[in-house]
């Protein structure tokens, strides 16, 4: 009676890939960072610990980061070097002996299992952060622009502000209004009106950027509005400009009290 | 024998180009240096050996599943690299833009503020050397230094009382961490090319410039 044996040849590649994803699984279970090996991730690493000493001090750090480049480099040794080496190696070897059929399918030998163990994890490893990577960066950076943004018009509106408060106590005869917004002396000839944006245009440092009064109702409070160009928290948002969805910020000139204070209110 | 000297001289090749960058600070010479000399070392070694694997399925998967490893880390490396400059490049123009609206807001606020005393004074023509000192006196260290507890330790922005006499306040900040537009600008503080700002209140307003 003739015993026919199956034979899964995906056998040894399976068991090969499942001792990587084991392995990658403890160490990011117990936390103990040892397969931290990307050569990138570590580069990266390097570059953000530099950045943050350079924010904080003013000066960029200089140091050797001895870890971060010897786990770069035994990444680099592995993936490239010892893992393919072995596996090439351990076929050749196992390529002179006669076919192997059902439990044999297995004995492949310890530098093969090694060998391809490391393809496996440098693969598992590799593959999946390059994905999610270029996938995160472009929202990251759509949300690093937008709060820019945000910073630059909030830098203008202080300006502006300070500009309003000025224009509010400086007297008539000088083009200002005499402790009120509503009566400003504007132009050669000194016409009072309501101050408007080109009184206090001048300090705007960023001209990308949309600015504008609203309507003046008070002699005391005046509230200027900031709009980028990008889209705010809600899409829905009704700019002051009449747009829609746009950043926004604003901020309130009360040059008897606080001075200036952002509206949250008003913010998108 | 003959496999332990390409794995031994495989490993010996690639450190040693690894190492040729300074290693100090940045770790991305030494990351490109050694994956350049480890992609070759891989592609020196495969074309020697793999003919000696007879089965052309075989010889394939190889090629494949290393060319798929070697793509795969190119990729890592330019999405990592790229990340990293622009991050270095953010955090550098955020920790600018605080410098600057500290500045800004650490100068103006105090100018401001004697603007504001000067036309609320019942006096015909105040003094504003008066009217900024009896605000700002306890903030007047060494040197005319201004002390702001927003500032925090080791601060890298100084802010100095230039003038104060009775129709014109001055105040110019500097800053020991963003460079100026003119290297060989005489900084306030006797330093060279650093980013100095000035504002200046008179009884016409406050008038704010960035001098370098």
């Amino acid at each position: 009676m003739n015993v026919s044996t199956k034979t899964y040849r995906w056998l040894p590649w399976a068991a090969a890939g499942v001792i990587a994803l084991a392995v990658i699984l403890a160490d990011t279970y117990f936390r103990t960072r040892w397969l931290q090996v990307n050569p990138a991730q570590n580069a990266h690493r390097v570059t953000t610990m530099i950045a943050i000493d350079a924010f904080q001090d003013g000066v960029p750090a200089n140091d050797p980061y001895w870890t971060e480049r010897a786990r770069a480099l035994a990444g680099i040794l592995l993936f490239f070097v010892i893992g393919p080496s072995l596996w090439i190696f351990s076929e050749i070897r196992n390529h002179t002996k006669p076919r192997q059929t059902g439990d044999e399918i297995l004995k492949k030998g310890a530098d093969w299992y090694l060998g391809v163990t490391v393809i496996c994890f440098a693969l598992l490893l590799l593959i999946p952060q390059t994905v999610i990577h270029g996938v995160i960066m472009p929202n990251s950076r759509e949300s690093a622009q937008k709060n820019r943004d945000k910073d630059l018009i909030r830098s203008d509106l202080s300006a502006l502000g300070y500009k309003a408060a000025e224009t509010y106590y400086l007297p008539q005869e000088l083009g200002g209004g005499s402790g009120s917004f509503k009566t400003v002396a504007a132009g050669p000839e000194g016409k009072l009106r309501p101050v408007e944006l080109e009184d206090i245009a001048g300090v705007i440092d960023h001209s990308a950027y949309t600015y504008l009064l609203a309507p003046i109702t008070s002699d005391s409070v005046l509230t200027i509005y900031g709009i980028g160009e990008w889209t705010g928290e809600d899409p829905h948002f009704e700019n002051a400009n009449g747009e829609r969805g746009r950043i926004q910020l604003a901020v309130k000139v009360l040059p008897e009290t606080d001075i200036i204070y952002y509206d949250r209110s008003r913010e998108n | 024998m003959k496999k332990s000297a390409w794995i031994s001289g495989g490993v010996l090749f690639v450190t040693v180009v690894f190492f040729i960058p300074e290693q100090a600070g940045s770790l991305w010479a030494s990351v490109i240096f050694g994956t350049v000399a480890a992609l070759a070392y891989l592609l020196i070694f495969a074309g020697s050996w793999l003919k000696e694997i007879t089965s052309r399925g075989k010889r394939r998967t190889i090629t494949v599943t290393l060319a798929v490893l070697g793509l795969t880390t190119i990729a890592s490396l330019l999405l990592w690299s790229h990340q990293s400059e622009w991050q270095r490049d953010l955090l550098t123009e955020i920790r600018s833009t605080i410098e600057k609206g500290l500045a800004t807001q650490l100068i103006n606020e105090p100018l401001f503020q004697t603007f504001r005393d000067y036309y609320r004074s019942p006096e015909v023509d105040p003094d504003m050397e008066r009217l900024f000192r009896s605000r700002y006196h306890a903030r007047i260290g060494a040197g005319n230094e201004l002390e702001f507890g927003s500032l925090g330790k080791d601060h890298t922005l100084h802010l100095y009382l230039e003038t104060a006499v009775s129709d014109t306040i001055m105040i110019v900040g500097e800053s020991g961490y963003l460079a100026g537009r003119d290297p060989t600008f005489q900084n306030h503080s006797g330093k060279s090319g650093l980013y100095q700002v000035q504002g200046t209140v008179t009884r016409e307003g406050v008038r704010y410039e960035r001098v370098n």
